[in-house]
């Protein structure tokens, strides 16, 4: 433990901390300067201590997949809005809607979708997919006439795609943790993705009973207006071109990054619909992009000097002589990352995996199951992964806000329902253990149950009526199919 | 807001997007601007009997810096051949993880130990590298890790390719 | 017709793809024309210590490290890589197995590494398993043939010629020790093996390396 590491880590925490409290006004220095700021100062106290400084170090504490994959997602983005895709799968909703499987099949399908093809980061599915669930959304308010459901919606999309980077395998954070602690490959993924679904439907439950705030007037004549418009010509080709390739990747899995991958659909869609690069630049949004690189600037200064060092070692200090003991300070390692949300679990997420592996087997060894340290494992990196959600800081919470003109944040109860799903994930590998082959009979029954559940969740909320067959119906498909995909 | 507070956060903020600027020039100064591409997913550490980090090599070509430091949590070395290399190379020992120039000061080690490599520089890892190309086979985009490796052996410290 | 815009994003695509293939640093190897010749281990002497085992090679190996091995009482190979220092290697107590490799007669199994990160998923103590083989005459020793941390050679191998009559092949000898074999049909003599082999048991038939 070094004086120049925890120096490093208190500014380190009181740049975030005071971000998220208010202290430092956001109005005035946003997130990314804070942070940049606490990186400079954190450099220039470690040169005063005699540190040795080495700026290439801080830079491999950014990761550059998340970043491009987020720029590639909202470049896509922007040329399916411009081609008229948004609009064609809104139809498409609209048709859904009229079958027998109705409403419930057409929000539990498009809530987990992120989850389902899940992408290095959830922001690449929140982008395209937020304009059709506001149509949804607002259908539905108008249907019940519960205000509420705008954002009962969101807020259930926006969570699956802010933890959908957990069980990604391209690239995903439960990849980074099954290379660092020698898993099998892809084993975490299922559990993961199941305890998502069970977040999905937290997230939803809990904005309909905890959050008071409605939608105004306003956005509902907007939403109109917007749902007025004539479809484009080429939407419904781009959007069928769009969902080929994403599940064409996922199930092929080729060596080639998903971002070239994205990249090119994009210059299809471009010489299809006929746009220009100015059409593309209407899908990025720069905010959570320079959140993610300040965060990780900040965590590479910090890494470093040890501050992270620093941080295993206070909790192993913790865990020693405090009653919490290790079982205690694993709990609260588990979830730091929902305790300081930043606007990339990564930021975190990735640093602490070692301290995660330590904390994991000396309670292992402890209860006697090197299950334990599998548990803890899984569990850290869905809530790291989800963390982003809630983030105040950038995080892709705030994009349905801001889309839904909210004026209090959707955060609590967000990072509620992470606290209820991360043990579900915790008990699934508890039971089944981690293995790279999932078409196992117990894995088989988790899918069914969460299918299930999230359906009758899903059915309660929409359409009053527990048993109607399209949450079940869309519940028990989308499971199933996490399980293959 | 204040047009001085205006100044200091327009100038950080391109700060930003000059600093992901510059990850890709020095990439493609390093000669591996593929390197840009690696998803970071750890597949290639969990295959490294040696305990590199494959990872980190990567990262070293995308700063173009052979002097970072990686992990290398399994490589068995003698205390003195480690300090002469880099005293600044973490090992590990009794369940701590200190530098090797600590580690002998300390008298936690002798010269004659064999300790056991936590972290090192890229350089050095790269060295003691048997090139036996799992992490390649395990890449899911197909990095040609090994010419990263091979370029690294024997580098001089701070020296570009 | 494509409209000017989108040739002129190609053409700039295409610039990009340019620079990008030459300014790449690519490594080039030589591989010789020649048949490879598989070297034996460097013979052993064995001394035990309290709590520690000297082991005293006749000869170095190419890149100073090498496997110390025995087999285990459910007869698989026990393995770990030691730095060799002045022709010498010390195994202590507290020196865990980095590897299991599961061996059936001459046939080698499933391979499974020890060590999560930096800590041990399963500990073999290598120092009470070489005293228990030989004490119960099991197999034990050093190899020079760094598997299965390197498959080097029958991967050379595999990228040139068909899977089913490989030349080089990894066998288990009579000694307990896992080395490459090399069958003489059907070698096209592309060298990779020569080349790619890290621990210097495989080596020109014409220019062996001295120890």
């Amino acid at each position: 433990m070094t004086l120049s590491g925890l120096i490093a880590l208190i500014i380190f925490f009181a740049a975030i901390f005071a971000s998220l409290k208010g202290w430092i006004s956001q109005k005035l220095f946003p997130m990314q300067v804070a942070l940049l700021l606490a990186s400079a100062i954190i450099i220039i106290t470690g040169l005063a201590l005699g540190e040795k400084i080495n700026p290439s170090q801080i830079i491999t504490g950014t990761f550059l997949h998340p970043i491009t994959a987020t720029i590639a997602g909202f470049i896509l983005a922007g040329a399916l809005k411009s081609a008229g895709a948004f609009e064609a799968a809104s139809g498409w909703i609209q048709k859904l809607q009229n079958s027998f499987l109705g409403v419930p099949f057409a929000v539990i399908v498009l809530i987990n979708i992120p989850t389902l093809l899940a992408m290095p980061c959830g922001r690449v599915w929140v982008s395209p997919l937020i304009p059709v669930a506001l149509t949804l959304g607002f259908e539905l308010a108008r249907k019940s006439e519960d205000k509420r459901m705008p954002v009962i919606i969101i807020s259930g999309l926006v969570i699956n795609a802010a933890a959908s980077c957990g069980p990604s395998l391209i690239g995903g954070i439960g990849l980074i943790g099954e290379g660092m602690g020698r898993y099998p490959s892809g084993s975490f993924s299922d559990h993961m993705q199941f305890a998502i679904m069970f977040m999905t439907s937290f997230a939803m439950i809990l904005s309909k009973y905890l959050y008071n705030e409605t939608v105004s007037e306003r956005m509902y004549d907007l939403q109109s207006i917007g749902e007025k418009q004539e479809p484009l010509e080429h939407g419904a080709f781009s959007l069928v071109l769009f969902i080929s390739v994403i599940v064409g990747t996922i199930i092929i899995k080729p060596a080639m990054p998903v971002q070239t991958i994205l990249i090119i659909t994009t210059f299809l869609i471009m010489i299809i619909a006929g746009l220009g690069f100015d059409d593309l630049v209407r899908g990025i949004i720069l905010h959570p992009l320079t959140a993610m690189i300040s965060g990780f600037i900040a965590a590479g200064t910090l890494s470093m000097f040890g501050g992270f060092d620093v941080l295993v070692y206070v909790l192993g200090y913790i865990s020693e002589h405090t009653p919490l003991g290790y079982v205690g300070v694993s709990i609260l390692l588990v979830y730091l990352p929902v305790f300081l949300p930043l606007p990339c679990g990564r930021i975190i997420a990735v640093s602490l995996i070692p301290g995660v592996l330590m904390f994991g087997e000396h309670v292992a060894q402890m209860a006697g199951s090197i299950r334990i340290q599998e548990v803890m494992i899984v569990c850290f990196i869905l809530s790291g992964a989800a963390s982003c959600g809630p983030s105040p800081l950038g995080g892709i919470g705030s994009i349905g806000e801001g889309r839904l003109r909210l004026k209090s944040s959707t955060g609590r109860f967000l990072s509620l329902s992470i606290f209820m799903a991360v043990p579900i994930a915790g008990f699934s590998v508890g039971v089944l253990g981690l293995s790279a082959e999932t078409l196992s009979k117990g894995f088989l029954i988790e899918a069914v149950i969460t299918g299930l559940i999230s359906g009758l969740v899903t059915n309660f909320l929409t359409v009053k009526k527990i048993f109607h067959p399209g949450g079940l119906i869309g519940g028990l498909i989308v499971s199933l199919l996490m399980l293959v995909l | 807001m204040k047009d001085i507070i205006k100044k200091i956060n327009a100038a950080l903020f391109a700060f930003i997007v000059f600093y992901l600027g510059f990850i890709g020039f020095r990439a493609f100064s390093s000669g591996y601007p593929f390197s840009l591409i690696c998803y970071n997913c750890k597949s290639c550490d969990s295959v490294c009997v040696i305990g590199i980090d494959p990872q980190g090599f990567m990262a070293a070509s995308i700063v173009d810096d052979p002097d970072i430091y990686v992990y290398v949590t399994n490589y068995r070395i003698y205390a003195g051949e480690a300090e002469k290399l880099d005293p600044d190379m973490i090992i590990q020992t009794h369940d701590r993880k200190l530098s090797i120039s600590k580690a002998l000061r300390d008298g936690t080690v002798t010269r004659d130990s064999e300790v056991i490599t936590y972290k090192m520089k890229a350089r050095h890892a790269a060295n003691i590298c048997i090139e036996c190309a799992a992490c390649e086979r395990v890449c899911p985009v197909k990095l040609p890790i090994l010419d990263v490796v091979k370029g690294l052996k024997n580098k001089e410290s701070g020296a570009g390719k | 017709m494509m409209s000017n815009k989108y040739i002129n994003y190609f053409f700039i695509i295409l610039l990009i793809t340019l620079i990008i293939h030459f300014g790449r640093k690519a490594y080039t190897e030589f591989f010789p024309g020649e048949y490879p010749m598989v070297v034996a281990t460097a013979k052993l002497e064995f001394t035990a210590g309290e709590n520690e085992l000297n082991l005293k090679l006749s000869g170095t190996t190419k890149n100073g490290n090498i496997i110390i091995y025995a087999y285990g009482p459910d007869g698989n190979f026990y393995g770990m890589l030691k730095p060799v220092k002045d022709l010498s290697i010390k195994v202590r107590k507290g020196d865990n197995a980095d590897f299991m490799v599961q061996i059936y007669g001459r046939e080698i199994g499933k391979i499974s590494f020890m060590k999560k990160m930096d800590r041990y998923i399963r500990k073999v103590d290598m120092y009470d398993l070489i005293i228990e083989a030989r004490k119960h005459e099991w197999n034990y020793g050093v190899q020079n043939c760094l598997y299965p941390v390197c498959t080097r050679c029958t991967d050379g191998c595999k990228s040139v010629v068909s899977i089913e009559r490989l030349p080089m092949i990894m066998s288990v000898m009579d000694n307990g020790e896992i080395m490459p074999v090399f069958r003489k049909g059907g070698c096209p003599r592309c060298g990779k093996c020569i080349v790619w082999c890290p621990s210097g048991v495989i080596q020109k038939e014409t220019q062996p390396w001295e120890r």
